[in-house]
């Protein structure tokens, strides 16, 4: 095999990790699949296209199978910020119960405020014992800016009256790998945006420790899920693009696979919502189309269960993944190159849209060749490895 | 004697305390807080009005389509103020109604499941051990990805989907779309006659007794055996007065119920409270979450005013029999999805596909300067957003959302619905109940 000695090391890695206790004595993964009606040949097709989504070579489905019998000797912690649970909606519940989702419910969920059984006192003492018990172990995930106002009264959470970014700090100085879910917990988000009301944070800011960003607004389960498999099987943090973002989901623009990018080559395009055009499926970039500047995989991953995706219900993408993207890549419906009046963010009449596009263009190839720097330095990363 | 309890309420969307005041082993008053303020109405200023058709949802992850399409309406409603009163076809509308039926069809089940029946188990103590590792709760979280794959087809993935714009829907889906959605819908349909309702749709909807609902076998009937048990057949009531706002097949217009009387409502009557919260003094205060009120009082608002003002047999028999009880509010939602079943399969069955689906409005938009309310019946009742703009530009934002009708925070002699509802009881048990069974959600309250 042309990768052995990676497959060896990830084999060696997972049969280390079996030993490892489980956090729930009463089912295994297997017998939780089989009495949702979900049998081997299926799982082996889902683990071969996780594989694939990883950018992993096809030899490693098995590995990949193996590694998801063993999410449940990984403890989570799932902490909310303020956001609007819409990531939470869209991981945790409306995708379920899909291969991808029974094992989101099966990685022992030590603590997420939405879906525990557990209320109050009682969930707070969870969330507490849950950091002692795993100490340098769980995975912490964030969903939600971070405020950091002046006033103590900009969310607190629990009865102690923690603020948010106390209880994010504390979670995270001992979590084995930390993601940031959602466009709000990497970048800031909506409440991020001019004029910030609040000084929300991302979580980045918050701590010292690196955080693997997984924005989107909502980002697909499928990255969510990727990302703890990933690092179930290397134990390491994946690579990375120059916003923290894994290349292996956020390695490729929108537009590079979108449904309609043949229409945009060939130069037809929507003029206006509800054209004939609009009809016909062409391209949606003049009526405000942002997949050219956005690094995401939504044209091949889709939402809801691969049911669909906003350019193909005919509007344009709105670049949720991108940072800032309230203030920069607005208004949605016009093309970037078009910006003619004055947004918030301060481009006003007279500052042409070339110049605004260019710009962008310019900032996007930036950041194509900070992703090819990153990811050399990253690639000796070693870090936190178990 | 008296004494202050705190109470975190958890498994909602979002956090909130209950601070409980008691006084001879009763709760005496009740403090609603939310601590959770974004200020998204700030975030808005200035900004081009379409842009409040995506950012408007991101208030709330579990009703983003409600909050859109009221974003929609009211920037049409801007055109109609100027003149230019927009045409939307018919298909425009039926495919945002399906939508939005969509995203309450989940909302509903997703409440009982998860956040009543869990509760209901505790009390009753029946042995589990973990609710949510439940068949059941996998079930029904099965119900609900079907019924966000309807609104996806439609709106391009839930939550925040965007396929609104001010003149129609973006998008254009084919018959195999509405083949699918039907296929969808089926399954949630079949899924509800056998655990949720325990007859069929049509049966059910025939109803107009108490006495017949709790005939059958169904996961309805348990959980009204077990409230009855624990007495929310009679506490858990509020000021007995409901208003529905918005637009429904039911009804027509807004309504708004004193008990049984249905009288018109109209939206210049609503207005915001800020008593007790930090905007009104940073000090005194204690909540983000405003209060609304209907000619200076309280008036509640969701699927069991809705029931109230159109009339609805079944609930209007609930009512007699247990008035506006926790029991009648927790079946008010579950029969409005039985409801919601009915119309969504009527609207998919006779959707045109060969109308357009967005016709472009004439005047333009940015020469625009004017008001404009929309207002959308959502899971948890009247969602209200009303827009100054000036030149296209938005100069003052305001959305009233379900939740501070529900659960504002009143003063000791004129207190919330909410509030109402949980003054007088003996435990915190029944309070928590209580407060969850009007559907809380958090992010919506404070923005």
């Amino acid at each position: 095999m042309e990768h052995a000695k990676l497959y060896q090391k990830l084999a060696d890695r997972l049969s280390k990790l079996e030993k490892f206790p489980r956090m729930k004595e009463d089912k295994s993964i297997a017998l939780l699949m089989e009495e949702n009606g979900i049998n081997r040949r299926d799982f082996m097709k889902w683990a071969a296209g996780v594989t694939a989504m990883l950018s992993l070579p096809s030899e490693f489905t098995p590995l990949m199978a193996q590694a998801a019998e063993l999410t449940d000797r990984l403890p989570v912690v799932w902490l909310h910020m303020a956001e609007c649970t819409g990531c939470s909606e869209s991981l945790l519940r409306t995708d379920a119960p899909t291969i991808d989702s029974l094992i989101f419910d099966y990685i022992s969920l030590e603590y997420h405020e939405t879906l525990m059984v557990a209320c109050g006192w009682q969930a707070e003492h969870n969330l507490e014992s849950a950091i002692e018990k795993y100490k340098g172990k769980y995975i912490l995930m964030v969903e939600g800016g971070i405020p950091a106002g002046s006033s103590e009264f900009f969310l607190t959470v629990g009865p102690h009256g923690q603020t948010g970014q106390a209880s994010a700090k504390k979670a995270a100085e001992s979590a084995a790998a930390i993601f940031a879910i959602g466009s709000c917990s990497s970048f800031g988000g909506v409440q991020a945006a001019h004029p910030n009301p609040t000084n929300a944070q991302p979580l980045s800011k918050i701590t010292n420790k690196p955080v693997i960003n997984v924005p989107g607004c909502p980002p697909s389960e499928k990255n969510i899920v990727g990302n703890v498999l990933h690092y179930i099987l290397f134990g390491t943090l994946p690579a990375l693009d120059a916003y923290n973002r894994p290349k292996w989901a956020y390695g490729i623009r929108i537009h590079d696979l979108c449904e309609r990018r043949g229409h945009f080559d060939a130069g037809e395009f929507v003029q206006e919502f509800g054209d004939a055009g609009a009809k016909k499926g062409y391209c949606l970039y003049k009526v405000g189309c942002k997949g050219p500047y956005t690094f995401n995989n939504c044209s091949r991953e889709r939402f809801n269960q691969h049911t669909s995706w906003p350019v193909q219900a005919g509007h344009g993408c709105i670049g949720c993944s991108e940072p800032d993207f309230w203030d920069n890549m607005g208004p949605f419906e016009s093309p970037l190159g078009d910006r003619l009046y004055q947004t918030v963010y301060g481009e006003g009449a007279d500052k042409t849209a070339d110049k605004v596009g260019v710009a962008l263009l310019t900032a996007t190839a930036v950041g194509i060749a900070a992703h090819a720097a990153i990811a050399a330095v990253k690639g000796g990363n070693k870090h936190s490895e178990e | 004697m008296k004494k202050i309890t705190k109470e975190i309420i958890e498994r909602i969307e979002g956090e909130a305390t209950l601070e409980l005041e008691w006084e001879d082993e009763k709760i005496r008053f009740a403090k609603i807080k939310f601590m959770n303020f974004r200020g998204i109405e700030q975030i808005l200023v200035n900004r081009p009005i379409h842009d409040a058709i995506a950012i408007t949802p991101r208030v709330c992850g579990i009703c983003s389509s409600s909050h859109a399409l009221a974003a929609t309406l009211a920037i049409e409603d801007c055109f109609a103020q100027e003149g230019e009163v927009l045409n939307i076809t018919q298909k425009a509308k039926d495919i945002r109604e399906i939508v939005l039926n969509a995203e309450k069809i989940q909302n509903h089940i997703k409440w009982f499941y998860f956040s009543i029946l869990p509760e209901l188990k505790k009390m009753a103590e029946v042995p589990f051990n973990d609710a949510f590792k439940d068949k059941e709760w996998l079930e029904a979280q099965r119900m609900v990805m079907e019924s966000l794959k309807i609104s996806a087809i439609f709106s391009g993935q839930w939550p925040h989907g965007s396929f609104l714009m001010s003149g129609g829907v973006t998008c254009d889906p084919l018959s195999s779309d509405v083949i699918n959605a039907q296929n969808c819908l089926e399954t949630i349909i079949r899924f509800c006659e056998r655990s949720l309702l325990g007859c069929p749709l049509e049966e059910f909807l025939s109803y107009d007794s108490a006495i017949q609902i709790m005939g059958s076998r169904s996961q309805l009937s348990s959980a009204i055996d077990v409230m009855m048990h624990f007495g929310f057949d009679s506490c858990g009531r509020s000021y007995d007065r409901f208003l529905a706002l918005g637009d429904s097949y039911m009804y027509e217009g807004g309504l708004k119920s004193a008990k049984t009387t249905v009288m018109s409502a109209d939206v210049k009557y609503v207005n915001e409270s800020l008593e007790n919260t930090f905007f009104e003094s940073p000090t005194r205060g204690y909540t983000y979450s405003k209060s609304a009120l209907y000619k200076k009082n309280y008036f509640e608002v969701g699927p069991l005013a809705r029931m109230m003002v159109s009339k609805d047999p079944l609930i209007r028999d609930l009512h007699r029999r247990y008035k506006d009880s926790t029991l009648t509010r927790v079946t008010a939602r579950l029969c409005e999805c039985a409801h919601l079943l009915k119309r969504t399969a009527f609207l998919l069955e006779h959707l045109n596909l060969k109308e357009a689906s967005f016709i472009p409005p004439k005047y333009n938009l940015n020469y625009l300067t004017c008001k404009g309310t929309g207002i959308v019946e959502a899971s948890r009742g009247s969602l209200i957003h009303e827009v100054s703009i000036k030149n296209g530009h938005i100069t003052h934002y305001d959305i009233i959302t379900p939740t501070v009708w529900n659960l504002g925070n009143g003063d000791h002699e004129n207190p919330s619905i909410a509030q109402k509802a949980i003054i007088g009881l003996e435990s915190i048990q029944q309070a928590d109940f209580i407060f969850k069974s009007f559907d809380v959600c958090s992010v919506c309250t404070t923005q």
